[in-house]
């Protein structure tokens, strides 16, 4: 009996869900892909990692579309699958003898600024770059922050703190000018 | 310094593609379905398994004379949930349908030795049998929304039963006593209806 009443609310609800579901894709995409960009640098990876979020938050959809912070849930899905590309990819990378572009160098003049910043940004470990991202593009807080990755807030500050001292000293005077 | 960063996260991310988002639902809805029914096979895989466990059960429990006590989460206990929506399973006092759901060993002679006392019985009105493929047809109309659940059960799998109807409530109790006895019965599950509803009309 609970298992037939189970199925026809599940029935009733789908459409309802179906319905949700799309509203939350078309309302976050777009702030999740450039996020998922900013960690990747690569529009079409950002574009996967996108896709799998939500196909992850489809597949559970039922449970979790009355968690009070689907945004946060998603950043956190989205987060760890940006972890697990970087492991495979790692992985993958070990075979290479030549060091990834993206090596510790000083921009020169003719580099814009952002685009070093991301190269800068791609030197970090792959969570310093999260918290990065995080905290500065998507206006994060601390605890936030914290929660999204699974780390406490101190590692959060700490980590965060060294990551902005590493991008200052690779993008010089020009990052503290603009 | 985060006011910067801010800047040019911006400039970072102003060169962006269009984004189609049509597709990006679709694809989530494709994707998504297939890992759930990736989990739900995994589910699927053990209700079968926790149906072959019961059906070896049974035969080993019913081979001696007298059955101790059913254990808690046979078969035929999962489809006392496949009734009328309408309908409340399992019930005691308050029961006015039935499911006697038949030994996976029974015999020809047993089986209508239980029809025949069935049809005596004074707290019973009405009899049917049902089948193990009227019972696996119901299963999948329960489960229609899970063909996963459903691709995995023959219908050797499933109990057939005898679902019947009380003249009157409050006399599952004595009626139970009673069935539980026959041989060839390996449980009886109340279910309580409302009036005028059918408790093996599954929709």
């Amino acid at each position: 009996m609970a298992a037939a009443r189970w199925g026809a609310a599940r029935r009733r609800e789908q459409s309802a869900q179906q319905a949700e579901f799309t509203a939350f894709v078309e309302t976050t995409a777009p702030r999740l892909r450039r996020t998922a960009y900013l960690m990747c640098r690569d529009w079409h990876l950002a574009q996967d990692l996108t896709q799998t979020t939500f196909a992850k938050m489809y597949a559970n959809w039922g449970r979790i579309r009355h968690t009070a912070n689907l945004e946060a849930y998603s950043r956190r899905v989205l987060m760890n699958a940006v972890f697990d590309q970087n492991k495979r990819r790692s992985a993958a990378e070990v075979v290479l003898a030549e060091l990834p572009e993206g090596s510790p160098q000083r921009p020169d003049d003719t580099t814009e600024l952002h685009v070093a910043l991301l190269q800068a940004l791609a030197t970090l470990p792959i969570r310093d770059q999260a918290i990065v991202v995080l905290r500065h593009w998507e206006d994060q807080s601390v605890e936030a922050v914290a929660s999204t990755l699974d780390v406490s807030v101190s590692v959060v500050k700490m980590q965060n703190a060294r990551a902005l001292t590493r991008l200052r000293a690779l993008l010089g005077q020009d990052f503290v000018r603009i | 310094m985060d006011q910067n960063l801010r800047v040019l996260f911006d400039r970072a991310v102003a060169d962006e593609p269009e984004l189609p988002l049509v597709d990006l639902v679709g694809d989530a809805v494709t994707a998504g379905t297939g890992l759930r029914r990736r989990r739900q096979r995994l589910v699927a895989t053990g209700v079968a398994a926790v149906i072959a466990v019961a059906a070896v059960g049974a035969v080993n429990v019913a081979t001696p004379p007298q059955r101790s006590a059913p254990p808690p989460t046979t078969v035929p206990a999962a489809f006392g949930m496949l009734v009328n929506r309408a309908c409340q399973a399992p019930a005691d006092e308050t029961a006015t349908d039935a499911a006697v759901y038949l030994a996976p060993e029974i015999t020809d002679q047993q089986r209508s030795a239980v029809n025949r006392a069935l049809d005596a019985d004074p707290a019973v009105g009405t009899v049917a049998y049902e089948s193990r493929e009227e019972a696996l047809k119901k299963f999948k109309k329960v489960y229609a929304d899970a063909p996963e659940l459903v691709d995995h059960i023959v219908p050797s799998q499933l109990p057939e039963s005898f679902r019947i109807t009380l003249v009157v409530r409050s006399r599952y109790a004595e009626l139970a006593e009673r069935v539980k006895r026959l041989s060839g019965v390996d449980e009886i599950i109340g279910i309580d209806c409302p009036a005028g509803t059918n408790a093996s009309a599954v929709d």
